[in-house]
């Protein structure tokens, strides 16, 4: 597109051309009331001189006589000459006692009229005049109002070309005011352009100006760096995948292309299919463990919330899990305050404090001491699962909380790796906070659920939580 | 028992019917819902094995239709579906179990054998008896050839569990669902640690064993011999 048509189609000239508009309509308004309030002023002068003056000559008139009267008149007709002075006296049986007016111009009270200017020019000249009634005749004074007319003309005149200069400029401003616009939109376009190009790294460049279009490239911008975060985890996802996968399956491949090249006995063709079943089992809970993640963070399952006692689920859990623990040597610890409620799922819920009990008996060398809380404090239900294992440097505990993180070590740590991301997703569903802390030695993780199950419903902001989501690298 | 097989994959049905059929069961294979729904209504069977995805009548319809028409032949569901959302809506449309695609086949005889059955026992009972190893539920004791056993509450659940299905297949997932409500595969062997910890009172003290390990399948308890 030419530059020209270009600033004339963008918006900032769109917009100029409106302002322009609308300030030329606004004028235009203006002189019309202008001209209204002008004109009545002059005709209010009109009537203010003309009574002044019948006022004047009729107390002239009872003072004399009507012949002084007479006199009077005729003084001021043969004085003003091209004065705009109108009179004439009339006497009761007609005849012109003083003036310049035609016996016909006689009349009573306020008139407007016309007549030529010199008897039998075409020119027209405007009148306005008041008739009275004197003892024996009629009087009448008028004056001309053409000046009036001329004056309503001139401000018409001065109007009419402020108001296509104003428009003009306000089109002249507005083409120059959209070059700017029109540049930095045209660098948006080109980022824009780029990014759908595959070139994620580019950015809109900013001014300091932090004027709107500033703002609206910083947001830009900020939204391209999530965007390009959250394809980087979806990348790291993919290949943790690939790579979680591909280990099983190879190793699966591999056991049946051993059998089949050389057929052992059937207690060792048995331990191979065995082999292979194990191995096929551990896909399949990778599978299932993403399919449950990516369903829970959908956040669909959250209609199905029911009231349910923490407590009772809490006290189920580590009743089982004592004798894990037990066996394992580990002390277990349990302080569970009674009656705690809150609207959830239950079987997530279990599920939540299973992997988080089942990481701590994993995880921990032997022996340790393995503590699971929960007490009501003011409106929350504080849950804490806490060990006494390696547990995770300080410096990684924001870095873990980052969604689909995984610390490099955790890739040769047993498991689908995907317990605490269900923690988290879990958690992100009921509007917990998960937070880790260090316990010196070991690790603390609490859970929070806020206001006792009343506060988060359907309704519960899903991207507010989310950065509390974390997948630790055990697991 | 006589089971009925609705599953429009050919190759899964294949791999039931002959499943089953090797284990001594009877098995009318369908591969439509409304044929299935049809033998269903008009035969008697004792198990159904439904799959959830059937084109034109669905698993769940089906299931619905037949009880609303009073129908209460045992119905296990097979899905590919996951997810507790599918398998609580299929057990409130009349499901009595639920199994995931891929399953082990070990795990389904002993679902449906579970299953099966569950119609023809009485639901009300006051003790469980398997050879000489007697529970009193209400007192909630146990003995064994008259001698008490002292029991953890955790191991008095999953004894019940196994002796309410005496001589029968009792999976890991079973017990994991029916005893604790797990609907999760945990990572550490807590349910071997339960078994091997009743092992150690009901088995070890005696000169004979009750609770016998089926490997690859899971847990099966019967009257020594």
């Amino acid at each position: 597109m030419p530059p020209l048509i270009e600033n004339i189609r963008s918006t900032a000239f769109k917009l100029a051309v409106r302002y322009a508009l609308f300030f030329a309509l606004s004028t235009v308004a203006i002189f019309a009331i202008t001209y209204q309030a002008a004109g009545r002023h002059l005709l209010d002068m009109f009537h203010a001189s003309l009574s002044a003056d019948t006022r004047e000559l009729i107390a002239l008139s009872t003072r004399e006589d009507i012949a002084g009267l007479a006199e009077e008149i005729q003084e001021r007709v043969s004085q003003g000459g091209a004065n705009d002075d109108y009179y004439l006296l009339l006497s009761d049986d007609g005849r012109v006692l003083a003036g310049n007016l035609a016996p016909t111009e006689a009349f009573l009270g306020w008139r407007e009229w016309e007549r030529p200017i010199r008897p039998g020019s075409s020119e027209k000249d405007h009148l306005i005049g008041l008739g009275t009634k004197l003892p024996g005749a009629t009087m009448v004074a008028a004056q001309s109002v053409i000046a009036m007319s001329e004056t309503q003309q001139v401000i018409l005149n001065t109007f009419a070309w402020g108001t296509l200069i104003s428009i003009l400029l306000g089109l002249a401003g507005g083409y120059a005011q959209s070059q700017g616009p029109v540049q930095r939109l045209r660098e948006i376009a080109h980022t824009t352009r780029a990014i759908v190009e595959g070139r994620f790294d580019k950015r809109i460049p900013t001014g300091g100006s932090r004027d709107d279009l500033d703002r609206l490239s910083l947001d830009i911008n900020r939204m391209l760096d999530r965007i390009q975060d959250l394809m980087q985890s979806l990348k790291q996802v993919s290949s943790d995948i690939a790579h979680d996968l591909r280990t099983p399956i190879s190793r699966l491949r591999q056991g049946l292309d051993a059998l089949q090249r050389r057929p052992g006995t059937v207690v060792e063709t048995q331990a191979a299919i065995e082999a292979a079943l194990k191995e096929v089992d551990i896909i399949i809970d990778t599978f299932d463990a993403l399919l449950r993640i990516a369903q829970i963070e959908g956040g669909a399952r959250r209609a199905n919330f029911r009231r349910v006692d923490l407590s009772a689920i809490l006290e189920n859990l580590t009743a089982v899990y004592a004798s894990v623990a037990e066996d394992r040597g580990h002390l277990f610890e349990v302080e569970i305050e009674k009656g705690c409620q809150l609207r959830g799922d239950r079987d997530l819920l279990t599920q939540l404090f299973a992997n988080l009990i089942e990481n701590a008996l994993t995880h921990v060398p032997v022996p340790s001491t393995i503590t699971v809380k929960l007490r009501r404090a003011g409106k929350e239900l504080q849950c804490i699962v806490a060990d006494e294992g390696p547990g995770i440097p300080e410096q990684e505990h924001d870095k873990v909380f980052r969604r689909l993180y995984r610390l490099e070590r955790s890739r040769t740590t047993p498991g689908s790796g995907l317990g605490l991301s269900m923690v988290a997703a879990i958690a992100d569903l009921h509007g917990a906070m998960v937070r880790l802390e260090n316990n010196r030695p070991g690790l603390i993780v609490s859970v929070t659920f806020d206001g006792m199950g009343q506060t988060f419903d359907s309704s519960w902001p899903l991207m507010t939580i989310g950065r509390q989501g974390a997948q630790l690298p055990v697991g | 028992m006589r089971i009925l097989v609705v599953e429009d994959d050919e190759k899964t049905l294949h791999y039931l019917t002959t499943g089953l059929e090797q284990e001594g069961h009877v098995t009318d294979a369908v591969q439509s819902g409304t044929d299935g729904l049809e033998l269903a209504l008009s035969r008697s069977y004792d198990v159904l094995v439904v799959d959830r995805m059937l084109p034109i009548l669905d698993g769940l319809t089906l299931v619905r239709t037949l009880r609303s028409k009073r129908i209460w032949t045992p119905v296990l569901f097979l899905t590919s579906v996951g997810g507790v959302d599918d398998r609580v809506e299929g057990l409130e449309a009349g499901a009595d179990d639920y199994l995931l695609k891929p399953f082990a086949f070990s795990e389904l005889l002993a679902r449906l054998n579970a299953i099966g059955r569950r119609s023809t026992t009485p639901i009300e009972q006051v003790s469980l008896k398997v050879g000489d190893l007697e529970m009193d539920l209400l007192r909630r004791t146990v003995s064994r050839a008259g001698v008490p056993i002292d029991l953890q509450p955790q191991e008095f659940r999953v004894l019940e569990y196994l002796m309410r299905n005496p001589g029968r297949v009792v999976t890991k997932t079973m017990l994991l669902e029916r005893v604790w409500e797990f609907h999760f595969d945990p990572r550490t062997n807590v349910v071997e640690v339960h078994i091997s910890r009743l092992r150690a009172k009901v088995d070890k003290p005696f000169a004979s064993e009750m609770i016998n390990t089926i490997r690859g399948a899971g847990y099966l308890i019967a009257a020594a011999h």
